[in-house]
């Protein structure tokens, strides 16, 4: 199936729009990290600016800037010939996703959450969940409900029975 | 207090990264964290996420050890029993292979239990009549198709029972067991005591045992299909017949073992005789029974040596670690994957 050469041109380019409005032009290549404007291109609907309403515009901006790292539409041009050139890739790859990832307030990080997860980037969303789970990990129920905006909604002999029968992981 | 609030499928993604402790310690944050983490999708992410193995050491009472935690010097490691009340005035518990974390475990005769050493959870399954015959052979597995548990029994007179954890009952299944019981002897994985002989080994939704073939013709592998609930059986490698001492997993694949001439074979694809591989060991472990094989890490088996326990690793070079665990004495030790299966499973 071909597709005429005009329009293979005018879509090269993805206007995002954050949720305030702020529009992001991301390469086609990049994009693509998203599944859900991958589907929009195969399906041929990115003409015009694209609606994030879940994303706004500092979330966007970090999104992009991970998917522009991520991105590899020039590994073909490049020879990697040395294995170990591959495991430094890697390693510099890791140690930038885990500064990405640790420069990120709380806040910033939940919202990094919701976009990754709205946009469907699977590997943003994998580092991300697993960043807060670090950050979760060891703490006490109710660091837990300050953490994610939860009320108990337990009566106190209820919350007591299921800690009596969990004691052992409160140790 | 944080702006943001995460929706469901969020925090059902970052809980199945966190090992079980922190799980369980979690239930009493909301009802809804409650429902989330009693719920099966979250039970099966955090399957998939490769959970930590330990092992579960069986004596009187049970314990649970982490490998990992045990230093190249070895020594003492304390021991605390995970459940205390369970077995009034039992000797020793016989456990079957576990599934996903789950195992069935038998504090006396006639007794089975459903556990789960990483939750601590369990639950008695009902109602078996012993008066139905002895029994021949046992099996505990698991399988992904129809997503249930289910625990065999074969019996003298050849009828096979079957408990399905979904359905939580007992149903006699159509086919009998179709070979000779006077020749049938199962080989579990050794050093479980004489009853743990008979319990099968699980894998892709079947449960296995080595048996006698009909006319003293050698052995074959019989494997219970517990979605069909029907037997078939598997080749077991050329020549090995006649001083095989058990079977076993190693990763996904079944093992079988001598420890007479210290060989093993895996079956690198299921179900395909050419696949036997023989795996030689070095001396080191001559004469060592395997009597757990753990599935992640680069960890082959654990053995009794000496009184004490050793973990062997097979890569750079070998590796043992010996250890003895706190005030028990003779014991045996199952290897499991740390989850959140509940045995009030649904």
């Amino acid at each position: 199936m071909s597709t005429p050469s005009s329009s293979v041109f005018s879509y090269r380019v993805l206007k995002l729009k954050s949720s305030d409005g702020e529009i992001f032009e991301v390469k086609q290549t990049v994009a693509v990290q998203s599944g859900v404007l991958k589907q929009m291109m195969e399906d041929g609907c990115t003409e015009g600016e694209i609606p994030l309403n879940n994303v706004d515009s500092p979330t966007l901006a970090k999104i992009i800037e991970w998917c522009n790292k991520h991105h590899d539409d020039d590994v073909e041009g490049r020879v990697l010939s040395q294995e170990k050139e591959k495991e430094k890739e890697k390693a510099d790859m890791k140690r930038w996703e885990s500064e990405f990832i640790d420069a990120l307030n709380r806040d910033e990080l939940y919202f990094l959450l919701i976009g990754s997860n709205y946009m469907n980037i699977k590997e943003l969303l994998d580092c991300a969940a697993q960043k807060v789970a670090g950050m979760v990990k060891g703490k006490t129920p109710e660091a837990i409900r300050e953490m994610f905006n939860i009320q108990s909604d337990f009566t106190e002999e209820e919350e007591k029975a299921i800690r009596k029968e969990n004691q052992w992981a409160f140790n | 207090m944080a702006a943001v609030s995460l929706p469901t499928e969020l925090i059902v993604d970052i809980l199945s990264y966190l090992p079980v402790k922190c799980i369980c310690r979690f239930k009493c944050v909301s009802k809804s964290w409650l429902t989330i983490i009693t719920n099966s999708q979250l039970v099966k992410i955090h399957l998939s996420r490769s959970p930590r193995e330990k092992h579960l050491v069986v004596d009187k009472f049970l314990y649970s050890l982490d490998h990992l935690k045990i230093g190249f010097d070895g020594g003492v490691v304390p021991g605390q029993p995970l459940m205390k009340k369970h077995t009034p005035g039992c000797v020793e518990v016989a456990v079957y292979e576990s599934c996903n974390g789950l195992f069935c475990i038998t504090p006396k005769t006639d007794v089975y239990l459903l556990f789960n050493p990483s939750t601590r959870e369990s639950k008695q399954i009902p109602g078996f009549q012993p008066t139905y015959g002895n029994e021949l052979l046992s099996g505990f597995g698991y399988a992904q198709s129809i997503d249930d548990y289910k625990f065999v029994k074969i019996l003298e007179g050849n009828t096979v029972h079957v408990f399905s954890l979904r359905n939580f009952s007992w149903k006699v299944v159509g086919c009998k067991f179709p070979f000779d019981t006077d020749r049938c002897i199962g080989f579990g994985i050794p050093l479980n005591g004489s009853r743990c002989l008979k319990h099968g080994i699980p894998l892709k939704g079947k449960i296995h045992w080595v048996l006698d073939k009909h006319d003293y013709q050698g052995r074959v592998i019989a494997a219970f299909d517990l979605v069909k609930e029907k037997f078939k059986t598997l080749s077991l490698p050329q020549d090995c017949f006649s001083t095989l001492s058990g079977i076993g997993l190693v990763g996904d694949c079944l093992c079988v073992f001598d420890i007479v001439k210290n060989v093993f074979w895996v079956m690198m694809k299921y179900g395909k005789k050419e696949s036997w591989t023989q795996i030689s060991k070095s001396d080191l472990y001559k004469s060592i029974t395997p009597s757990c094989f753990l599935k992640n890490s680069n960890m082959v088996f654990i053995a009794r040596y000496n009184s004490k326990w050793t973990f062997c690793y097979e890569d750079d070079g070998e590796k043992c670690k010996d250890y003895a665990v706190d005030g028990v004495g003779s014991y045996r030790v199952h290897g499991y994957v740390e989850s959140i299966v509940s045995p009030n499973y649904k």
